[in-house]
């Protein structure tokens, strides 16, 4: 099907691609299906587009590129909303807020984006217990 | 708002299935205990404030030239 995006125009999605949160990310309830692009697979980066409005889209980023010791568990109840999902059909993904430039850009490593893949089902999960912030800088500062 | 007083121990129960007990108190600080089916998400209101926010400031993205551009910066 094609699709308006926020970023690239018309965009042809395949139906196997659009995943569904339930529930819906916190703030965004009224737009439950989304599909990744990744125009340059060679960056960190996607769009989570919404299929079914042009203008909501959020980036995302793989968090293991700038933090390779991220780590969380997934509690039962986690695990059973996302249909039990094998480890190596899971995508992880946090949001990202660039607010001025990007250099000062931060991600949500408390509240990540889990995805099954193959169920095509996603949550937002909030780790309580895990020492991560909504705003965690992409690029700590330099030393010196 | 309902306002009720509760001591230590004692329970509120909200609709059929939620319990919320006063477990301690230490200064200012109260110790809540929360039973709820699992399908009911219980969150600290500022942590839920937070990421809302972290949400909607992800509604500004960047194009994907400037995503480039920053890599590059970065890498070098």
């Amino acid at each position: 099907m094609k699709i308006q995006t926020a970023m690239l125009g018309e965009v042809d999605v395949q139906e196997q691609d659009v995943v569904t949160f339930e529930p819906a990310m916190y703030g965004l309830d009224e737009y439950r299906r989304f599909t990744l692009l990744r125009p340059d697979e060679t960056l960190p980066f996607a769009y989570l587009q919404s299929v079914e409005e042009a203008g909501v889209c959020l980036l995302v980023a793989d968090p293991f590129v700038f933090r390779a010791d991220y780590a969380f568990d997934l509690s039962e109840a986690d695990l059973a909303d996302l249909k039990q999902p094998a480890a190596e059909d899971l995508v992880i993904w946090v949001t990202v807020t660039a607010p001025d430039t990007l250099e000062t850009a931060t991600m949500n490593l408390l509240a990540p984006i889990v995805i099954h893949t193959k169920q095509q089902v996603a949550r937002q999960i909030v780790l309580h217990e895990a020492p991560y912030a909504t705003k965690t800088p992409l690029f700590p500062p330099k030393e010196g | 708002m309902l306002v009720l007083k509760r001591k230590i121990g004692e329970s509120l129960i909200i609709g059929d299935n939620i319990e919320v007990t006063i477990l301690d108190k230490e200064g200012d600080t109260i110790k809540l205990g929360i039973r709820a089916p699992r399908t009911v998400r219980v969150y600290r209101q500022e942590i839920f404030e937070e990421i809302k926010k972290a949400n909607q400031g992800a509604l500004q993205t960047p194009s994907l030239q400037q995503l480039q551009n920053m890599m590059k910066r970065e890498e070098k």
